[in-house]
C-alpha cells in the first residue's frame, strides 16, 4: 500500500516534469514570433521593456518575453547558458566585453546576412553610420549596443562651486569634504574586488595618465609609470572614502548618493543620473554631473579617458526564432527604438538625437555628447574575463594592502604574460 | 548555613538559565527578525530606528509573487525536492536492507559509499555542466534531480541502514519460518517498523534538495525551472538590494523548513547518534 | 531445501543494492573521471564545440607555477577550517554539556539548535549581510543607538586589536587574515553549524554509560575533574569524528560566501577560487585541474585521519 503510493507519486511527478521539463521553451508559439530574451534588472532593461511594448503595438501578432534574472553572477551566467547550448532564449543582453569570447565560441548569430536583406531592413531609415559603435568579430557584425554605458563625475553642487578637473583636484575636493556634518565621505568609486567593476574605473585613470593594460601589438604594457601614478591616485583617495569601499559595487555607491553621504564619486556610470532623477532621494537637486576628471597636459588642455562599454542584444546562435529576434533588434536601435528607450531611462548615444535642439536644456546631454566623443573601450580579447581576473586582483592589492606598486605592477604584468602565452 | 546554601543554588540556577536564554537568543533571534521583518516595507527596514511595533504588510510577498513569478520557482523547488525524496528513498531503502542484513560488499562498500562524499560539489560541477551540456539537459529539472541524488544517496544508504541495524533479526527469522517471502519482509515488517528512520532520511533529503543552490544556479538559472534559493539570490539585483523582497522569499524558503524540524526533531537525537560514529 | 534459499538470498541481496548502485556510481564516480579527462586539455568556451587541444598537465602546472590565487586561497582555505572548526567543536562540547540536565524548555532550545543546520545556507548568508551591513544593517543600528561605534563588518579592514599593535599589526592581519570580512565569514560558518557539532556530542554523551559518572561523583570529583578526565576521552572518538565531517564539510562551503563577497579575492577560498576559475574565467580545463587537485588533497587528509585514528572512520 506504501509502495502503491510511492509509485503513484513518482508517476505524478515524472508526469509534471516531462511536461515541464523538456528543452523545448513552453512559451513558444508556432509561428516562431515569440521571442525570448535573457536580461538583467535594470534601467536599461526597463526602457528595452517600454520599446517592447512599442514593438509590439507595430507587428501585432509578436510577443516579447523577457527573462529577469538577478546581478549576482548575471555575466557568468550568460556565458554558461550559451555555451550550454540552451535555445531557451533568442535574445541575450550582454556587456560588449564578453561578446569577443561568445562569437568566437560559436554560439552567436552574425548580422550581416539580415542588415543586408532588404525584405528585413531598410538601411537607408535605419542609418547604420549614425550608430558610432558596431562590434565585429572576424569582419561580421555581432552585436550594436543599445546602450553605452561611460562615466562621468558627480559631485554635491551645494558644497564644491567648481567641479573637479584634475585627479588633484578630486583628491583636494575629497579631503575638504570628508567627515563634514554634510558628507561622511570625499569621495568614492566601486571598488568591490572580484567584481566587474572596478578595474573599469582604474582604466579610466590609467589611460589618463598615457597607460594601458595592453597596447595595440598585443604587448603587456600595465607595468608602467603611468600605471604607478594611476595607483597613487587611488592611495591618495582612500583616507577620503568609505572603510569598506571593497565592498562598493554600483547599488551601494548609488545609495550612497541617494543618501548624499558622498561629495563625490570619481568616475561612475552615466546611468545613475537618470536614475537619481527617478528616484524619490532628497538629494537629488543637490548632485550634479560634469567630465570625468582627467590629467592636465603641457599645453594646459585636460587629457580625459572615460572608460565605456555598452549594453547590447546579441542573438543566440540556438535561437528557434531568429527572424522574429532580428526584427526586435532591428526596431529597439533604429532611431525610434533609441528616442523611446531614451525617453524611459536609456542612454542616448546616437550623436543625432545628443545635439538636437530639444535636448539643450538638460546638463545631461553636452556631458554626454563630449563623454561619448572621448569614449575609449578595453581591449576586446577572447581572455577578457581572465584578464579582468588579474586586473581585479591588482586594484584589490593597491587598495587593501601596502606592498609597493613595484611588486604589484611586477606581478600584474608576469600573470597577464603568462596568460596571453597560453593563446 | 542552609540559607547560603540555597541561595547559591538559586545563583547557580538563575545563571544556568540567563546562558540558556542567551544561547536560544543567539540562534533564534536572526531568523525571527527576518520573519517579522518580512512583513515590514523596504524603508521601515533600512531606517535608523528598529520599528518594533508596526503595522505589517503584505507587499513584499505579493510582490515576488507577481512580479518576481515566485509561484513557478516555488513549483519548480517542490518538484525537484519531491522527485530527489521519491527516488533516493525508494532505491536507498532496498540498498539498505541489503547492506544491513548481507553486508553486501562489507567494509569495502562503505569505505566506497563515504568517498562519495568528499568530492567538493565545485570540483565536479565542471565535467558535470559538460556532460548534461552534451545530454541536453541544461534547464531541465531532471538535471537537478540528478544531481540532488548524488549528494544524497550515501547519506540517505549510511543511516537508513543504521536504523535498520536496530531491527531485531530474530523477527524476520520468525516470519521466514512461517514461510513470508523476502518481499513480504521488506514491506510488511521491516518498512513499518523502521517508519522513524525512513521518515527522517526522506526529510532530510527533501530538505536538502530543497536548500541545494550551487548546482541549481548553473544548471537551471532559466526563470522556467529556477528553484527558490536561486531565485532568492536574484534580489542581489543591479542596481539595489531590496530588502523586503529577500526577507519574504527567506521566509518563504524556510518557512517549509521550520515545519518539517518541527516534526522530526525528536527523531533527529537518535537518528545522528546511531549515524553518526561506526 | 535451506541451502538453496540461502543461494537465493545470496544473488537477490545484489538485485536490492543495484539501482542504488547505478545512481551513486553513475553521478559520483563519472563524472570524477570525466574530470580527470578534461583536466588535460586547454577547454574553454571557443574551443568547447571544436577540437579541444590536449595540453597534458599543463594546467595543473600553471596552477602551481603561475595562478596567484592558488596558493592563496589554499592557504586561506586551511585558515578557514581552523577559524571555525576550532570554536565550532569547543562550543559544540560547551553547550552538550550546558544541556546534559532536564530543565524547563529543554524541548524548545533543542528545536532552535537544530534548525540553522537545516536552513538553506544561501538564505543563513543572506540573514547576515542584512545583520552586518554597515549602514543599515541591525548590528550596527545596535551599537548606533548604544552610542558605539559602528564597525565596518563586511570590510577589509583589519580588527582593531591587532591592527593597532605597533609594527607587527599589519603583518598579523595579513599573514593570519585578521580581517573584519574573513571573520564574518568564519563567524557565519559557525552560527549555522555549531548545533550541529552539538548534537552529534550532545547525543554521544547521553549514549555513554552513567555508571563512570557515578563512579566518578562517589570519588568526590568535582564538575570540571569529572568533564576532563572522564567524559572527554570517552567522547574522544567521536570528537575526531564530528571534526573530520565538518572540515569535509566546510571545504564544500560556497553559498555563504558567494552571497556575502562574491568573487572577491580577499576572502576567496579554494572552492570559491575554483568556482571563478571555471565559470567567471570560463576556463573549463584549469577548474577540471583544480578539482581534481582538492580531491587529492582531501583523500590524502582522509588517508591520515584514517591512519591516525584507526578504525575510526565516521559518517
Amino acid at each position: 500500500m506504501k509502495k502503491g503510493l510511492t509509485l503513484l507519486i513518482l508517476c505524478l511527478v515524472s508526469a509534471a516534469l516531462f511536461a515541464n521539463g523538456g528543452n523545448d521553451s513552453t512559451e513558444m508559439d508556432e509561428g516562431g514570433k515569440t521571442i525570448t530574451i535573457l536580461c538583467v534588472t535594470s534601467p536599461e532593461t526597463e526602457a528595452l521593456k517600454v520599446a517592447a511594448e512599442e514593438f509590439k503595438k507595430q507587428n501585432p501578432g509578436y510577443d516579447v518575453i523577457f527573462n529577469e534574472q538577478g546581478r549576482l553572477g548575471y555575466f557568468t551566467n550568460v556565458t554558461t547558458q550559451l555555451v550550454g547550448g540552451t535555445d531557451e532564449f533568442d535574445l541575450i543582453q550582454d556587456n560588449t566585453t564578453y561578446m569577443t569570447e561568445l562569437a568566437a565560441a560559436g554560439v552567436l548569430e552574425p548580422w550581416d546576412d539580415y542588415l543586408n536583406d532588404p525584405a528585413l531592413t531598410d538601411l537607408k531609415v535605419y542609418d547604420l553610420d549614425d550608430l558610432p559603435v558596431k562590434l565585429t568579430y572576424e569582419g561580421k557584425i555581432y552585436c550594436i549596443p543599445t546602450d553605452l554605458s561611460s562615466q562621468v563625475y558627480y559631485y554635491r553642487k551645494d558644497l564644491i562651486d567648481k567641479p573637479a578637473e584634475t585627479w588633484d583636484d578630486l583628491i583636494a575636493n575629497a579631503k575638504a569634504n570628508t567627515g563634514t556634518e554634510e558628507t561622511p565621505y570625499g569621495a568614492v568609486v566601486t571598488a568591490m574586488t572580484g567584481g566587474p567593476e572596478a578595474p573599469k574605473i582604474f582604466y579610466t585613470v590609467l589611460w589618463s595618465y598615457g597607460g594601458d593594460v595592453i597596447d595595440e601589438n598585443g604587448d603587456v604594457v600595465i607595468n608602467s609609470e603611468a600605471a604607478r601614478k594611476a595607483a597613487s591616485v587611488y592611495r591618495a583617495l582612500k583616507p577620503y572614502m568609505p572603510e569598506d569601499v571593497t565592498t562598493y559595487n554600483y547599488p551601494k555607491v548609488f545609495d550612497a548618493m541617494k543618501a548624499g553621504s558622498v561629495a563625490q564619486t570619481g568616475p561612475f556610470w552615466n546611468a545613475a543620473w537618470n536614475n537619481l532623477q527617478k528616484s524619490d532621494s532628497e538629494f537629488k537637486d543637490k548632485y550634479s554631473l560634469a567630465l570625468i576628471p582627467g590629467v592636465r597636459q603641457a599645453d594646459g588642455t585636460i587629457y580625459r579617458t572615460p572608460q565605456t562599454h555598452g549594453w547590447g542584444l546579441m542573438m543566440n546562435a540556438q535561437s528557434k526564432n531568429k527572424i522574429a529576434a532580428w526584427k526586435f533588434l532591428y526596431f529597439a536601435t533604429s532611431v525610434e527604438g533609441f528616442n523611446i528607450r531614451g525617453a524611459n531611462g536609456g542612454s542616448i548615444f546616437r550623436p543625432s538625437i545628443l545635439g538636437a535642439p530639444e535636448n539643450a536644456g538638460n546638463p545631461y546631454f553636452p556631458v554626454m555628447a563630449e563623454t561619448y566623443s572621448l569614449a575609449r573601450m578595453e581591449p576586446l580579447v577572447p581572455y577578457y574575463t581572465k584578464m579582468h581576473e588579474i586586473l581585479n586582483q591588482m586594484v584589490a592589492d593597491i587598495l587593501t594592502t601596502d606592498k609597493s606598486l613595484d611588486d604589484i605592477f611586477g606581478r600584474a604584468e608576469k600573470d597577464l604574460n603568462a596568460l596571453k602565452s597560453r593563446y | 548555613m542552609l540559607n547560603k546554601a540555597l541561595a547559591a543554588k538559586t545563583t547557580r540556577k538563575t545563571f544556568f538559565y540567563l546562558i540558556i536564554f542567551l544561547v536560544a537568543l543567539m540562534w533564534a533571534f536572526p531568523i525571527l527578525w527576518i520573519i517579522v521583518g518580512s512583513f515590514k516595507t523596504d524603508r521601515m527596514i533600512i531606517s535608523q530606528s528598529l520599528n518594533l511595533l508596526f503595522k505589517p504588510t503584505l507587499t513584499n510577498y505579493s510582490r515576488i509573487f507577481s512580479t518576481h513569478n515566485f509561484g513557478k520557482f516555488l513549483v519548480n523547488s517542490l518538484l525537484v525536492a519531491f522527485g530527489t525524496s521519491v527516488i533516493v528513498l525508494t532505491t536507498s531503502f532496498p540498498a539498505s536492507y541489503s547492506l544491513s542484513r548481507y553486508k553486501t560488499g562489507g567494509e569495502m562498500m562503505t569505505l566506497g559509499i563515504l568517498i562519495t562524499r568528499i568530492a567538493p560539489p565545485a570540483a565536479v560541477l565542471m565535467p558535470i555542466f559538460i556532460i548534461f551540456k552534451n545530454l541536453s539537459l541544461i534547464n531541465n529539472l531532471w538535471a537537478l534531480i540528478l544531481v540532488n541524488i548524488s549528494l544524497n544517496m550515501s547519506f540517505s544508504l549510511l543511516l537508513m541502514k543504521s536504523f535498520i541495524d536496530e531491527i531485531p533479526v530474530s523477527i524476520e527469522e520468525a516470519a521466514t519460518i512461517e514461510g513470508a517471502t523476502l518481499f513480504q519482509i521488506m514491506r510488511k515488517l521491516i518498512f513499518p517498523l523502521a517508519r522513524s528512520g525512513i521518515i527522517t532520511t526522506s526529510i532530510f533529503t527533501f530538505i536538502f534538495s530543497w536548500n541545494e543552490y550551487l548546482f541549481a544556479m548553473v544548471l537551471c538559472s532559466s526563470n522556467r525551472v529556477k528553484t527558490l534559493p536561486v531565485a532568492a539570490g536574484d534580489f542581489i539585483t543591479a542596481y539595489a538590494i531590496e530588502w523586503g523582497p529577500i526577507f519574504a522569499s527567506g521566509t518563504l524558503i524556510l518557512l517549509p523548513i521550520l515545519l518539517l524540524t518541527f516534526m522530526v526533531q525528536r527523531y533527529i537525537v537518535k537518528g545522528l547518534t546511531v549515524g553518526a560514529v561506526k | 531445501m535451506e541451502t538453496n534459499l540461502i543461494k537465493k538470498r545470496q544473488l537477490v541481496k545484489y538485485y536490492l543494492i543495484l539501482p542504488a548502485a547505478v545512481l551513486l556510481i553513475g553521478t559520483t564516480v563519472i563524472p570524477i573521471l570525466y574530470m580527470l579527462y578534461t583536466s588535460l586539455f586547454r577547454l574553454d568556451p571557443v574551443v568547447f564545440n571544436g577540437k579541444w587541444p590536449f595540453i597534458g598537465l599543463g594546467n595543473y602546472l600553471y596552477l602551481i607555477k603561475n595562478d596567484p590565487m592558488f596558493w592563496t586561497s589554499l592557504a586561506r582555505t586551511l585558515k578557514f577550517l581552523l577559524y571555525t572548526v576550532t570554536p565550532q567543536i569547543a562550543v559544540g562540547l560547551f553547550l552538550a554539556t550546558l544541556m546534559y540536565r532536564e530543565f524547563k524548555g529543554k524541548r524548545l532550545v533543542q528545536t532552535i539548535l537544530l534548525f540553522p543546520i537545516l536552513a538553506t545556507p544561501i538564505i543563513v548568508a543572506m540573514i547576515w549581510k542584512y545583520f552586518f551591513d554597515f549602514d543599515t544593517g541591525f548590528l550596527n543600528l545596535m551599537l548606533k543607538n548604544i552610542g558605539l561605534q559602528p564597525q565596518p563588518w563586511l570590510s577589509t579592514k583589519g580588527l582593531p586589536l591587532v591592527d593597532a599593535i605597533p609594527v607587527l599589526g599589519p603583518w598579523l592581519v595579513n599573514k593570519f587574515s585578521l580581517t573584519y570580512a574573513f571573520r564574518t565569514i568564519c563567524f557565519v560558518n559557525f552560527w549555522q553549524w555549531t548545533p550541529f557539532c552539538f548534537l552529534v556530542l550532545y547525543s554521544g554523551m547521553t549514549s555513554l554509560p552513567s555508571e563512570v559518572y557515578e563512579a566518578s561523583s562517589i570519588d568526590g570529583a568535582s564538575a570540571w575533574q569529572t568533564f576532563r578526565y572522564v567524559t572527554l576521552p570517552l567522547l574522544s572518538k567521536l570528537i575526531i569524528a564530528v571534526v573530520f565531517i565538518r572540515v569535509i564539510d566546510s571545504l564544500k562551503v560556497y553559498a555563504q560566501i558567494w552571497v556575502l563577497f562574491g568573487n572577491a579575492e580577499t576572502t576567496r577560498v579554494i572552492n570559491i577560487h575554483l568556482y571563478t576559475l571555471g565559470f567567471t574565467t570560463s576556463d573549463y580545463g584549469m577548474a577540471s585541474a583544480l578539482g581534481v587537485i582538492i580531491i587529492l588533497l582531501i583523500a590524502a587528509f582522509v588517508g591520515v585521519t584514517i591512519k591516525l585514528g584507526g578504525k575510526g572512520n565516521a559518517q
